[in-house]
């Protein structure tokens, strides 16, 4: 007989057809051959239908359609609940067919439905009393349902096998068995042998439990042990090696046991009892080792033991504590690799347990070694479940906000480092799909949209945030931000504002509030609202009355408001505040050049030089303020050199040669002095440009360096717009003869490259507008 | 150095330390160690107090560190064996002998025949 053809699709049963229409005769016939073709064909799902639909026409389908249905049941993919509809619905089909009845019978009592399925087998052993193995499946329906059931009405079943069930019914009755029998054949082993071909083994299974229920745990334990080696059907040979443990456990040696209850489970047992017992003995094993300090045994033990009772808190600890010690050994000797797949491990552990400590230190410490491994994409991936331990509400418990915040930016930066910006905004996006209301989420979609240049999705979710928390203090503080990243002060003073009403101490927001407001404050001093710009200097003052800078802000619209003394008093104020700073007397000294108050700006440079440590660069930026105040420079040359300036007296060129003069005088042979004097006169966007003021500097920069071909370049880029031509050329080639001795062949091609401009009518114009041309970049050299 | 080095432990500090602390700590190893006499020493040093000077820079420092898993304070025993004769096992080992195991029942099977 063929196997049932399994088909790859879903069974589908058609719709029930309840009441059938009468189907005509030859439609009818038409059905009948269809089916039959289906049935031949393994096609049972199109067989059942045709006879359903002709069965109301033609009676005699029911048995062709009763087996269709029994087979199909028999299936080896069909579900459990079909099996059991399909049965009932042979057995409705032919009722005197005892297969169906046993079938039905096996199916019940395997589901445990112990008096449906004692109903069957009597109804099939009644039609067939002598069917092989039913009179023993029933009888053992009977002991489950109960163990002292009569069983002499059971048709079929012999005196013989009546005193075989005695042992089995004795062991579910908890009677113990009358004498030891290991050595004689029980009534038992005679009903078994028609399902095996070993007797002894069915035989010494029986009187072993027998004798561990009656607590001869020695002797049960030779006799169970003699059962080895012969064959049993596979779940009963996982019971006797189960409880062969269980004897082995009560006479002491639980070292076998565990060995015993490992075979068992690899055979296939899987009871709560069995993973008790082998959970105990690794762990006390587990906890042994620990207290004894071998954490690397212990985690051993300990993930062995989880293996079986999975998820087990203290076992858990243990494993984790040891992973963690063995990765941290594995990092001493510069081992990352092994490190990683150890927190790796004990994050799977933590994942898989309640009741546990933060999983935050080893995700921490996984994300550092991924990092270290420059797995940046599983390094982003921890540092986000580091992101998902964060408590909702605020507590004492875990790291503080400014600590998340890193987090949170470390994800996307390691994100970018994969390449794969817009992973966590995917990644943020899943996580508030399925919890829209998870703002911290949100705020993580926020961070990676301003990653990934999405500035206005950014502000958008910054937005719905709002919508559902106008109170939001983060929200609402980077919302402020993107405003004042944008320049759109007030704006973001209109959010500051909300958060100081909620936390007016909040350091951020009062820092921030100050900045927009001396950003909007400038911005009107530009505008000449003088009065606009005193009022938002005063009120950044009230937010970080420290800020000195507001003060000089202040100062400067007194001077240009004509308010000298109240512009004097706001520098007082600046100085009580940085008295050492460099810069606050560098811009205060640069507020009185703008006023042209030389008396002033001279007591500054006095106060400066008496109480800071001045530097060349601040005699440098002071000197070129006095050069911008002083004479117009000459226009570029658009068609050729600069025009030579007019010869007249000019107080303010000859206090910034002086400051420039100091700068060298604090440190002479600095070929850096000279060259930032250089560069700051030649640079082609500032009012300072003046190339005959940098002739002298650049002379002596060639004097202190003659062996720098840069400096020769320098030297001769500032000869030639000065429209010394010949000289300039001299020097280039000097410079590129230098730089090609010493090897620096891209030197020897940029001096050379400016010796052939040199003379050029537009070499002035081709120099100022450098910049925007990319050429003559002075950094270059 | 990298980034990932404790820089506690180069100032000999508990990573709870205040930043009062570590300027102590600092500039008594500085002390200790001045940059004329042992520059290498005072480079490390130097590295270790820069990475924990701010508050800002001390975030990133402390999220850059390896930490350590607390060890179990308390290690509970799991429950104690069972070692009873369940007859879930005695009807599981008397239902391996029978038809309630097997899955092969194609002698059951009938032709039809119509």
């Amino acid at each position: 007989m063929s196997k049932p053809k399994r088909k790859s699709k879903k069974h589908k049963r058609p719709a029930p057809v309840t009441r059938p229409q009468p189907t005509p005769p030859s439609a009818a016939q038409a059905l009948k051959q269809q089916g039959l073709k289906a049935f031949r064909a393994g096609r049972l799902i199109e067989a059942i239908h045709h006879w359903e639909g002709g069965i109301r026409a033609d009676p005699g389908l029911a048995r062709a359609l009763a087996e269709a249905y029994f087979r199909r049941a028999l299936g080896y993919s069909t579900p459990p609940d079909q099996r059991l509809a399909d049965l009932r619905r042979a057995v409705q089909l032919a009722a005197d067919d005892p297969r169906y009845q046993y079938h039905l019978a096996l199916t019940l009592h395997r589901r445990g439905d112990l008096a449906g399925a004692l109903k069957a087998y009597q109804a099939a052993l009644a039609r067939d009393p002598k069917r092989r193995g039913a009179a023993f499946t029933a009888a053992l329906a009977a002991l489950e349902s109960n163990p002292r059931a009569d069983l002499r009405d059971l048709p079929g079943l012999t005196d013989q096998d009546r005193r075989a069930l005695a042992p089995l019914a004795a062991l579910l009755g908890g009677e113990p068995a009358a004498g030891s029998e290991a050595n004689r054949p029980s009534g038992l082993n005679g009903l078994l042998s028609h399902f095996t071909q070993s007797t002894a083994s069915s035989e010494t299974l029986w009187q072993g439990l027998a004798l561990l229920a009656r607590g001869e745990a020695a002797t049960a334990r030779r006799t169970l042990v003699t059962g080895s080696g012969t064959r049993l059907p596979p779940r009963a040979e996982a019971v006797r090696r189960y409880y062969a443990g269980v004897a082995a456990a009560q006479t002491g040696d639980l070292e076998k046991a565990a060995a015993e209850w490992q075979q068992a489970q690899v055979a296939g047992l899987d009871t709560p009892w069995l993973r008790n017992n082998l959970g105990a003995i690794y762990s006390e094993q587990a906890l042994a080792q620990a207290r004894a300090g071998d954490w690397s045994a212990a985690s051993s033990t300990a993930i062995k033991a989880l293996e079986v009772i999975p998820g087990n808190a203290t076992l858990t600890e243990i494993a984790v504590t040891g992973l963690d010690h063995r990765a941290h050994v594995a990092v001493a000797a510069g081992d990352w690799e092994t490190a990683a797949a150890h927190w790796s491990e004990a994050r799977e552990l933590l994942s898989a347990a309640t009741g546990v400590g933060s999983s935050r230190p080893i995700l921490q410490n996984l994300a550092i070694a991924c990092e270290h491994l420059k797995r940046w994409e599983a390094a982003a991936e921890a540092w986000r479940v580091l992101l998902r331990t964060r408590p909702r509400k605020k507590s004492g418990d875990g790291p503080p906000d400014a600590q998340w915040a890193w987090v949170r930016k470390r994800v996307i930066t390691d994100y970018r480092h994969a390449g794969r910006p817009d992973q966590a905004v995917a990644i943020f996006r899943q996580a508030i799909k399925s919890d829209p209301d998870d703002l911290d989420a949100r705020l993580q979609l926020v961070e990676a949209l301003l990653a990934n240049d999405q500035e206005g999705a950014a502000q958008n979710e910054l937005w719905r945030i709002l919508e559902r928390d106008p109170k939001h203090v983060e929200a609402l503080l980077r919302l402020a931000s993107l405003h004042m990243e944008r320049g759109e002060w007030y704006a973001a003073e209109q959010q500051l504002r909300k958060v100081l009403q909620q936390e007016p101490q909040h350091e951020t927001a009062r820092g921030q509030m100050a900045r927009a407001l001396i950003e909007r404050g400038r911005s009107h001093h530009r505008s000449g609202l003088l009065a606009n710009a005193r009022q938002a200097f005063q009120q950044a003052l009230t937010y970080t009355p420290d800020d000195y800078y507001a003060y000089i802000d202040l100062g400067r619209v007194d001077l240009d408001a004509d308010r000298f003394d109240d512009a004097r008093e706001d520098f007082e104020r600046a100085f009580a505040l940085a008295p050492d700073k460099l810069d606050a007397y560098g811009q205060i000294f640069r507020c009185w050049v703008i006023e042209k108050d030389m008396g002033e700006a001279r007591k500054i440079l006095t106060r400066a030089e008496t109480n800071a440590q001045l530097t060349p660069d601040f005699y440098i930026h002071a000197g070129l303020d006095c050069l911008v105040q002083g004479v117009a420079p000459p226009p570029p040359g658009l068609f050729g050199p600069a025009r030579p300036q007019p010869k007249r007296p000019d107080p303010w060129h000859d206090f910034g040669i002086e400051l420039l003069d100091r700068a060298i005088a604090l440190r002479p042979g600095d070929v850096g002095v000279y060259q930032h004097i250089v560069s700051d006169l030649l640079a082609p966007n500032r009012m300072t440009f003046r190339p005959d003021l940098a002739l002298p500097y650049a002379r002596r920069l060639v004097e202190i360096a003659p062996d720098d071909p840069g400096v020769w370049w320098t030297l001769g880029l500032v000869q030639g717009l000065n429209n010394q031509v010949s000289e300039a050329k001299e020097t280039l080639r000097r410079g590129a003869q230098l730089a090609r001795r010493q090897g620096n062949r891209e030197l020897e091609r940029n001096i050379m490259e400016t010796r052939q401009r040199v003379g050029d009518p537009l070499f002035s114009l081709a120099f100022t507008l450098g910049p925007l041309l990319g050429a003559f970049d002075l950094d270059e050299r | 150095m990298d980034e990932y080095y404790d820089p506690y432990a180069v100032l000999g500090l508990d990573r709870t330390a205040t930043l009062d602390e570590i300027k102590q700590a600092y500039f008594a190893l500085v002390r200790e160690h001045p940059p004329e006499r042992d520059p290498e020493a005072f480079k490390h040093i130097r590295a270790a107090y820069d990475r924990l000077r701010t508050p800002d820079v001390r975030i990133e420092t402390d999220m850059l560190l390896l930490q350590v898993w607390p060890a179990p304070t308390r290690l509970r025993r799991l429950g104690s064996l069972d070692l009873t004769v369940h007859r879930e096992d005695i009807i599981a080992a008397a239902r391996a002998f029978s038809d309630l195991e097997r899955t092969d029942f194609r002698e059951d099977f009938r032709e039809v025949t119509l």
